[in-house]
């Protein structure tokens, strides 16, 4: 089964801890401890037939680490950027976010962004026309979860999964043609056309 | 929400008997120091004198908090208060997994009887300090075994040497002082990380204990505004804090942080902590070396754990036992004990960490496997790894070299 490492990262008590620990254990603690360095776990979820093992690494958010985080989205699949949608701070750094992310990758990682703690509804301070300005901008996925309720969790990660093995899949085709010259004379054939791939890709992007 | 903030600190406040943590009558340390209310710190007035506008910011930064806490959440702070004392361990953390077997194992008669014969021999260390701090080999033998718990915090004030600046401050209002000043930004992430430090411990679990930590934090940040308060920082002070008064956590904190180095971890951009890294990273080349290729090979980098390690004074990823036994070596050995303590805990789990994978190694990582581990007998064997000044500071000199090659090629 192949891994895939995915990358949180948002400002401190965005609920990024949470929000794993809602996935993984299906729990929450109010005052969950606050991460220092870097957290790891790992769950395999099952999407469109496939069995996918998902890496996550949890980052610190306090903006003193955020030199260390460049390490951590290096060889990221996937890069989930959270905030508190409680917080108009936590959402003015994305743009922050998001430059370490292309400084780093490019365009070469899919980005997540997640607005957490919709269970405090009352006290939101971003609204949702402007949230959804700020995805589209940037061509990011976006959804809104509460680690606390639990809604959404569930669907983030089923979004993750079903991205992850997407991207996957084009990479493996942009690969093949460049093997299927190369490995003809072990008589190995693919009957696969080179050209028409490129053109499906192409069209994948869309 | 100044009315949440009036509910919190009516909440009934019970006071941990665990053993009497640091109190020492006889050197004129103040009594039933367990409890640590404001009010037995000498600092009675300060929870009022604290300006309001301080107040306010630490309330309003800490709204997501206070709101959960005090709407929502009422119900969770009440239960936690309300959660049987036998359901704490000795030093105050919450129970997991068979409470009767645990508790057992540490109330056993063997065990008390060891306490008492410790007790007596520590009785004796400490009336004799001076002449026993000469011949340290010796003493490093008793620290193996353990100190008493009572004793703890008035040795942790002696080995730092933080004992000379609590008296020069004993009559002054220094430490008031520096923590009334202004420092938005530190409070803002202070707030943030104070339900966060110690969620399972009963003191920390209702507010009046975080204020205390709240104040030391936040003085701290005055005290030397070029680090300021950086997230870990909340772990050692908490720890402080457990075993002395609040203004002796205080002072004893800012011994660490300088006469200790530690706020070189903490800078902006870490710089004594990536120094460390390669310091720790050539002795696993030394000692460890199977070890430390096979890390290499699932892709695990110092970074990775040993950073993670340093910043939380090992909490983040070990038992409070064991925090505090390295942090009691810590203050007598100094800085190679960042190195020997995580190298023989490494060494004892050499074995098994040899057949792991990256996610398998990586769990025990930040989650080490130290509930079985013998302590005394690692702190015995770990001035076996062998560590000078020269090697270390011959370490330095090249991970700056590196860096400066590095930079410059960057900059070409």
């Amino acid at each position: 089964m192949e891994n895939f490492k995915i990358c949180f990262m948002g400002d401190q008590s965005v609920g990024k801890t949470s929000i794993i620990n809602r996935f993984i254990y299906d729990d929450f603690n109010i005052n969950s401890q606050s991460t220092v360095g870097v957290d790891f776990l790992s769950k395999t979820i099952f999407v469109e037939n496939e069995s996918v093992r998902l890496h996550l690494w949890d980052t610190a958010g306090q903006e003193r680490f955020r030199c260390l985080i460049p390490s951590y989205v290096r060889n990221s699949s996937l890069v989930v950027i959270v905030f508190d949608i409680t917080n108009k701070t936590s959402f003015k750094s994305i743009e922050f976010w998001m430059d370490t992310v292309q400084n780093e990758r490019g365009d070469d990682v899919i980005v997540f962004l997640v607005g957490n703690k919709t269970d405090l509804e009352d006290e939101r301070q971003v609204s949702l026309e402007k949230l959804e300005k700020e995805a589209n901008k940037n061509g990011f996925l976006y959804l809104e979860t509460s680690a606390k309720t639990g809604h959404n969790v569930k669907q983030l990660f089923r979004k993750i999964g079903i991205s992850i093995l997407k991207q996957n899949k084009k990479r493996k085709e942009l690969i093949k043609p460049e093997l299927d010259e190369n490995t003809s004379l072990m008589n190995i054939s693919l009957n696969i056309d080179p050209n028409k791939l490129k053109q499906k890709e192409e069209s994948g992007c869309c | 929400m100044s009315e949440q903030w009036l509910n919190v600190n009516d909440l009934e406040f019970t006071s941990s008997d665990s053993t009497s943590l640091g109190s020492f009558d006889e050197m004129k340390f103040p009594t039933n120091t367990n409890s640590q209310s404001g009010s037995e710190s000498g600092l009675d007035n300060s929870e009022t004198n604290v300006d309001e506008q301080t107040k306010n910011s630490l309330i309003t930064s800490n709204s997501r908090n206070s709101s959960l806490n005090y709407d929502g959440g009422s119900i969770q702070i009440q239960e936690n208060v309300n959660k049987k004392k036998e359901n704490f361990d000795k030093y105050g953390f919450l129970l997991e997994g068979n409470l009767k077997a645990i508790k057992e194992k540490q109330f056993s008669q063997g065990l008390i009887h060891k306490e008492v014969e410790r007790t007596m021999k520590w009785q004796n260390i400490i009336t004799n300090w001076d002449k026993h701090m000469k011949k340290k080999q010796k003493l490093y033998h008793f620290f193996g075994e353990g100190i008493p718990d009572r004793f703890r915090g008035l040795i942790w004030i002696k080995l730092s040497g933080s004992i000379k600046q609590i008296e020069e401050h004993a009559n002054t209002k220094t430490y008031q002082q520096l923590f009334e000043i202004k420092n938005k930004n530190a409070e803002i992430d202070i707030a943030k990380d104070l339900d966060r430090t110690f969620p399972k411990h009963q003191e920390y679990m209702k507010n009046k204990e975080q204020l205390r930590l709240f104040r030391l934090l936040l003085a701290w940040s005055n005290y030397d505004t070029g680090t300021q308060y950086c997230q870990g920082m909340n772990f050692v002070a908490a720890t402080l804090l457990l075993f002395l008064e609040e203004e002796q956590a205080f002072w004893t904190f800012v011994v660490l942080m300088t006469d200790y180095h530690m706020s070189g971890i903490y800078q902006d951009g870490f710089p004594l902590l990536q120094v460390y890294k390669f310091q720790f990273e050539q002795l696993m080349k030394k000692y460890l070396p199977k070890l430390f290729k096979h890390f290499t090979n699932v892709g695990i980098g110092t970074d990775l754990y040993y950073s993670k390690w340093l910043l939380s004074m090992l909490y983040s990823s070990f038992s409070f036992n064991t925090v505090i036994r390295f942090f009691d070596c810590f203050l007598l050995e100094g800085t190679p004990y960042y190195f020997q303590f995580p190298l023989t805990l490494l060494k004892w789990k050499q074995k098994a960490f040899l057949s792991m994978g990256l996610e398998e190694l990586m769990e025990n990582l930040i989650n080490f496997p130290d509930k079985s581990l013998d302590l005394s007998k690692i702190i015995k064997t770990c001035q076996k790894f062998k560590i000078t000044t020269k090697m270390l500071a011959q370490w330095s000199d090249e991970f700056r070299r590196q860096n400066y090659k590095r930079s410059t090629n960057t900059i070409n």
